[in-house]
């Protein structure tokens, strides 16, 4: 299969594109170096696919043989099989001038972030650009880019959801035309070679060394957050003198240890939509509640309604009422599980209906125009303080329609509920504060 | 503590008759989410005496009755949840998710065990094992702590997964006596992963039978 391309001398190259012996899709496969997936320690196994240590007691089979349980869903790796590293070709990039052809102009404050973050990346290794929901940070981003690239740097936009990564790729496509980028998630692996890739978190595992950058979107977000095994597939696809630039509009415990960037402000300059909490009961009286207060809110608002509902069990039970209770209104659910997902999306982005019920899926990444925001059962414990304010976040992200309503209906306030409505307070006052600032100068 | 199936965080609850009597106290095995999207199999529910069909005039026994007198019984029905599980624990070859039933396959089996069964595994061919690293149902009596003894061989290569009905029904003979067991007046409790047709269990029942066992019965995790 790989024989005829072989050269056996070692590279010294380190930088790789990664292969199990099961897969071999990568055009690339001459100087392939074969080292043992496993390797054994006196109580430990440690694999060099995932980087991860394993008890041995873990991983034995009755056979005698070790596996390794943390990338089983890549295909089990025993310690008989073998990984291929396929180093990258030197200097074999075209030498084009690279630019990026994005039209639009960064706002004032727009451009002092990302002046900030040039300068921080001199500096730091790990870092955070931590601007609202809806600030423009991928705008931001593309003065570093083309920095980068056109100094012939290897990056990396990675980020654990698939909806953002397709939606960015789209973007970056089109703001840099002159490089053909890769796009890879999984049911998608097509990858060629190329400066800039544009991946899901789990592929991260295919590079080893491979980037001088990578750019972590929504790194607060599941299940990227928390989970030692992601963080170890990008550690080490990145370069150990590499830098690492996490996005996100929500801080969490472990981003607020790096250095950060940071926009308390929307690109159209208007303050972020400050939730309102209204009773709703947790069981009983709902249909009461539905004729009723949901209504009359109903009838205040002009704009289409996005409803966010914790659990898929709960937005099942709860359409039928909606359905019963408004008749004339076009509502539709979607989750997770729902085989049109896509195309439902699709037909709320052009207005088809007038209501979509929805779990925490569309919580980010997405942008719908002219809409408000509600969420049922504020109170259940799904609804965490970042997921809070993300779903807040999604009202009122267009420059025509920079306003837009965000009620919590719920039993009761939350500890989660008020930390994200003093956070998205804060933001305002920090944004008026940047105003006022901006204006003097 | 990690669910061993969906990898989540959860705490476990136990009761007090768990706290006094759970033969694995503390050690990790389905999150309450998981072990909630499985379809139990009803005892007090009106079934087919013998395999345990849902069907009560069970048309599948008619063709054996007279042949073979089945005795099965099995823990869960076979649905997406249970495909999952067994595809990833038989073909990925997750070697871990075998603690997953422990409890549950200890308790349905020692009962077995105390009224003087012997267990008996039903048995691999050796090349699937030796790719697969392990054997399912084996692996399942280990991670419970039973013992058991394997009476069987596997003589053909096929495997019945893979099959419709009708081609499962026509399967030649498939199971042999191991060189050297004596299966004469012992009772047997056959150990499958899946009941589907009743095929395998039926040659296992007719090869333990023909070596002169006392009584024969049957378990499987799923029933289909």
């Amino acid at each position: 299969m790989l024989g005829h391309q072989w050269k056996k001398e070692p590279t010294k190259e380190k930088r790789s594109f990664i292969l199990t012996r099961k897969k071999v899709r990568y055009p690339y496969y001459y100087a392939v170096e074969q080292i043992p997936a496993l390797e054994i320690k006196e109580n430990k196994i440690y694999c060099h696919f995932c980087h991860q240590w394993t008890n041995k007691e873990e991983a034995t089979l009755p056979n005698g043989k070790f596996y390794c349980p943390h990338c089983i869903s890549y295909g089990r790796i025993t310690n008989q099989d073998q990984i291929l590293r396929c180093p990258f070709p030197k200097n074999k990039m075209q030498q084009l001038q690279i630019f990026c052809a994005w039209q639009g102009s960064l706002s004032p404050y727009q451009q002092k972030t990302a002046n900030d973050l040039l300068r921080l990346y001199q500096k730091e290794e790990r870092m955070v650009l931590f601007a609202v929901t809806g600030a423009g940070k991928t705008e931001m981003l593309f003065p570093l880019l083309e920095q980068e690239l056109q100094r012939g740097k290897r990056i990396a936009y990675v980020s654990p959801r698939v909806d953002v990564i397709k939606e960015l790729y789209q973007r970056f496509s089109a703001a840099f035309p002159m490089i053909p980028i890769p796009i890879l998630y999984g049911e998608c692996h097509d990858y060629f070679l190329s400066e800039f890739v544009v991946c899901s978190i789990p592929q991260c595992i295919h590079f080893y060394q491979a980037f001088d950058l990578i750019i972590v979107d929504e790194a607060d977000a599941f299940p990227f957050a928390n989970n030692t095994l992601l963080h170890a597939m990008v550690d080490h696809a990145c370069q150990p003198d590499g830098k690492i630039l996490f996005m996100t509009a929500t801080m969490n415990q472990e981003l607020s240890t790096y250095p950060k960037c940071h926009l308390p402000l929307r690109y159209h300059l208007q303050p972020l939509p400050v939730p309102q909490f209204i009773f709703f009961p947790k069981k009983g009286w709902q249909k009461w509640y539905y004729q009723k207060k949901i209504k009359d809110q109903l009838k205040k608002t002009t704009r289409r309604v996005l409803v966010f509902y914790p659990s898929i069990y709960q937005l099942e039970a709860e359409f039928l009422t909606w359905e019963k209770c408004f008749p004339n209104l076009k509502i539709a659910c979607v989750h997770s599980k729902d085989q049109q997902r896509g195309e439902k999306i699709q037909d709320f982005y052009q207005e088809k209906y007038d209501l979509l019920l929805t779990t925490m899926i569309l919580e980010r990444g997405v942008t719908f125009s002219n809409i408000d925001v509600w969420v049922m059962h504020a109170e259940h414990p799904n609804f965490k303080r970042e997921v809070l304010v993300q779903i807040a976040g999604r009202a009122g992200r267009k420059k025509d329609f920079a306003t837009g309503k965000v009620i919590f209906w719920s039993e009761g306030e939350t500890i989660a509920m008020q930390k994200a409505k003093k956070e998205i307070m804060d933001n305002n006052k920090k944004g008026e504060k940047l105003k006022h600032e901006m204006s003097i100068l | 503590m990690k669910c061993l199936f969906c990898k989540q965080e959860y705490h476990p609850s136990y009761s007090i008759k768990d706290l006094l009597f759970h033969p694995f106290l503390g050690q990790a095995s389905l999150c309450p989410n998981c072990s909630q999207a499985l379809q139990k199999v009803d005892a007090k529910e009106e079934r087919c005496p013998y395999c345990g069909h849902r069907e009560v005039p069970c048309q599948e026994c008619e063709l054996w009755r007279e042949q073979y007198h089945l005795q099965h019984h099995s823990l869960y029905y076979y649905d997406d949840w249970g495909r999952e599980f067994m595809e990833r624990y038989k073909i990925k070859g997750e070697y871990s998710l075998r603690h997953c039933f422990q409890k549950e396959i200890y308790i349905a089996l020692h009962s077995y065990q105390k009224e003087g069964f012997i267990l008996c595994p039903i048995p691999l061919t050796k090349a699937k094992r030796e790719q697969r690293g392990f054997s399912q149902v084996e692996g399942l009596l280990e991670s419970s702590h039973l013992s058991y003894c394997s009476f069987l061989e596997k003589i053909h290569e096929e495997t019945q997964g893979l099959k419709n009905k009708a081609e499962r029904l026509k399967t030649p003979y498939m199971f042999a006596l191991k060189e050297g067991s004596v299966v004469k007046n012992k009772k047997i409790c056959l150990v499958d992963d899946i009941y589907t047709t009743g095929r395998t269990i039926t040659y296992g029942y007719d090869c333990l039978q023909k070596g002169g066992a006392k009584e024969v019965v049957s378990f499987s995790l799923w029933r289909a």
